[in-house]
Formats: C-alpha cells, sequence, structure tokens
C-alpha cells in the first residue's frame, strides 16, 4: 500500500476535507476512556510460532520510531503534524513470528474496538505524542496509528493482536452489518470521499451512531430511575 | 414538571428569555427549549456528530444558531438543519438535530412525551 498521510505527500488531505486549528487535540472516542488498567500487557495471539505478552515497562523499552504523521477524522477534517513515537508493527512481527499463512492483522483494544488490516501496511503501536506518554482519553497505554487511514481505524488502548490468515471483520464492520449497511470494503480507497454515494454512507451511519448514543443514554437514566425506587 | 395526558410542562412561556436557552430532562431524554424573535424552538441538545451536549454551546441569537463546543459542528435551531460539520467541514453527512412537538396551552409549554417512546420528535 502506498504512503499516505506524510508531510510530503500530494494531496495532504482528503479532497473536502478542512484543517482543523486547534490548540487542543480533539479527541473522539465510541465509548470514553474507562480507568487505566492495573495489570496491562500486550499480547499477539492467532497464526503466531511465539505469542508475546509483554508489560508496559517491556513494551516501552523494545525498539522504538518517531514519525510525524497527520490525522485525518472521517467527519471531513484533518489535523496535521502529529510526533508520534512507538513501535513499528514490523518489530512486533519480527518477534511473534506469524506463520506464511497469514494475511492480516487484527488489531484489538479495550471494550471490543478492533480494526482489521493486511499484512504489509504500514502500523505504528505509539504510546508517546509529542514526547509525552500519551494521556488516558488519547490511547494510553498504546493506541495504534495508521497513516493514510481515517481516525477510526487507529484502535485506542490496544491490547491483543491477532494474526489471521483470513480477512475478519472489526469493529466497525459488525456494526454497519448490525444496522443492516454493508461493511467497508477493504479494497477502496478511504479517501475517496468526495462523492455523493460515499456521503449518503457516512450520513446513514452518524443516524445509526446517533440513535445508538440515544438510546443508550435513555437506558442509563432509567437504570438510574430504578434504582432509586 | 408534571404529566398531563401524555404531555409534559416545561415552563411557562413567560420564563423564557430571548437568547437564554434552557435544558430539561424528560424521560432520559435532553430537551433544550430557546426563544429567537419571540418564537419558541424545541431541540435535543445532542450533536449528531459525536453525541456531545451542546446545551453550552454558542448560541447565535442573530443567526437562530447553536455550535457545538467540542468540535464546533453549527445546527440551525428553528429546523435542526447541520449548516456545518465538525471544525468546519461540509456538514452534507451529519444528520439533523432532532426538534421536538410541544404546544403551548394557556401559556404553558407542553412537550408531547410518554412512558413509553419518551420525547415524540418532529422530524423535518
Amino acid at each position: 500500500m502506498a504512503k499516505r498521510g506524510y508531510s510530503d505527500n500530494e494531496p495532504r488531505i482528503p479532497k473536502g476535507w478542512v484543517l482543523a486549528n486547534v490548540e487542543q487535540w480533539p479527541i473522539n472516542t465510541m465509548h470514553g476512556p474507562g480507568p487505566s488498567p492495573a495489570n496491562w500487557r500486550f499480547e499477539t495471539y492467532g497464526d503466531v510460532k511465539k505469542p508475546l505478552s509483554l508489560t508496559y515497562d517491556e513494551f516501552v523499552n523494545l525498539p522504538s520510531i518517531t514519525k510525524k504523521l497527520d490525522h485525518h477524522c472521517i467527519d471531513g477534517w484533518s489535523y496535521l503534524g502529529h510526533e508520534w513515537t512507538g513501535v513499528d508493527m514490523d518489530t512486533i512481527i519480527q518477534m511473534t513470528e506469524p506463520t506464511d499463512e497469514v494475511k492480516f492483522i487484527h488489531t484489538e483494544g479495550e471494550r471490543g474496538y478492533s480494526s482489521t488490516f493486511p499484512v504489509g501496511q504500514e502500523l505504528l503501536l505509539a504510546y508517546k505524542r509529542f514526547g509525552k506518554v500519551l494521556p488516558r482519553a488519547g490511547g494510553y497505554p498504546v493506541r495504534l496509528v495508521a497513516p493514510g487511514e481515517f481516525g477510526y481505524k487507529s484502535v485506542k488502548w490496544v491490547e491483543r493482536v491477532k494474526f489471521i490468515s483470513d480477512w475478519e471483520y472489526d469493529f466497525w464492520d459488525e456494526k454497519l452489518i448490525a444496522w443492516g449497511l454493508p461493511p467497508i470494503d477493504p479494497k477502496l480507497n478511504p479517501w475517496n470521499v468526495d462523492n455523493a454515494e460515499r456521503k449518503a454512507g457516512l450520513r446513514q451511519l452518524f443516524i445509526h451512531l446517533t440513535e445508538d448514543h440515544r438510546r443508550e443514554k435513555i437506558a442509563l437514566y432509567r437504570k438510574k430511575l430504578e434504582a432509586s425506587q | 414538571m408534571s404529566e398531563l395526558e401524555g404531555r409534559f410542562f416545561l415552563c411557562k412561556v413567560s420564563d423564557l428569555v430571548e437568547g437564554e436557552p434552557r435544558k430539561f430532562v424528560v424521560h432520559g431524554s435532553d430537551v433544550l427549549l430557546l426563544k429567537l424573535d419571540g418564537k419558541i424552538h424545541a431541540v435535543e441538545p445532542m450533536c449528531s456528530h459525536d453525541g456531545t451536549d451542546i446545551s453550552r454551546g454558542k448560541f447565535s441569537q442573530h443567526s437562530g444558531t447553536l455550535e457545538c463546543p467540542k468540535h464546533y459542528a453549527v445546527f440551525d435551531v428553528r429546523s435542526g438543519t447541520p449548516l456545518r460539520g465538525p471544525f468546519g467541514a461540509d456538514g452534507d453527512t451529519q444528520p439533523p438535530l432532532r426538534v421536538y412537538r410541544f404546544k403551548i396551552d394557556s401559556g404553558r409549554i407542553m412537550l408531547e412525551a410518554n412512558q413509553e417512546w419518551g420525547v415524540i420528535p418532529q422530524y423535518t
């Protein structure tokens, strides 16, 4: 896959996108961060010869890289020039030794969030941004950074990486299917969004997402009400 | 707030001040009442980008718009229409704010709602 999302890459942002010029790092999350895990470990499993299970200290002592990458949100804005420090997925691949049949990487975060990628796509398991340890809301202990993809692919609060031979639906694929919408075609150029069909699809997605959010809010209210009675 | 024939009394018309939105909670749903040019509007203050509570967002009497305090999406409070997405992005993909039905009965603002369905939305 061609590298995207670098400062020397043209075009630097998807067509129709705007630059978010803000002091604060805008943070989107599906669920919001839970409390920091007490005994976090980074694990690999699936079709691998050497499954890994590393503590935070062991993880941050692995060979690291620092890169400047741009962030693009599916909602139509980009935020340029994040400096990330972390462990290249290639380092993890060398350590865990996937079998020859492995073609995909399924990255899993807290609360069931996940993203699937083809082996060979550039992925960074980041633990610092601009030299500072990630805030909890920003993905502490470790978050994925997938340059050139939209932000929803960059799993926060990574716990496990599964190496698989067949494509596996990830969090958003499962959600779209549950809503009666088609899963995301992995061969589709993610930046090809400046057309009516993709915009209509996104609008449908947001309608379902808002409805889910509304339902969760009302369910929480009813639960509190019942507890108080 | 009391229930009366499937309607909820929120407040009196005279309680509302131009340019000062007021938030209520009905069956777990947030309802924002706004007075604009003497006319009252009721919307759900939930940003259709990520669910942020926009009741404390910037309300412009001049344009009749409410801006999300988190990522600055802008909505027309009269229709719920998204005018701008987050950070000024094209609002094409954003769903509208939910607009609520209500009636004014002897100067009292009555929202249509019931235990089963919650607040009844007025789709535009």
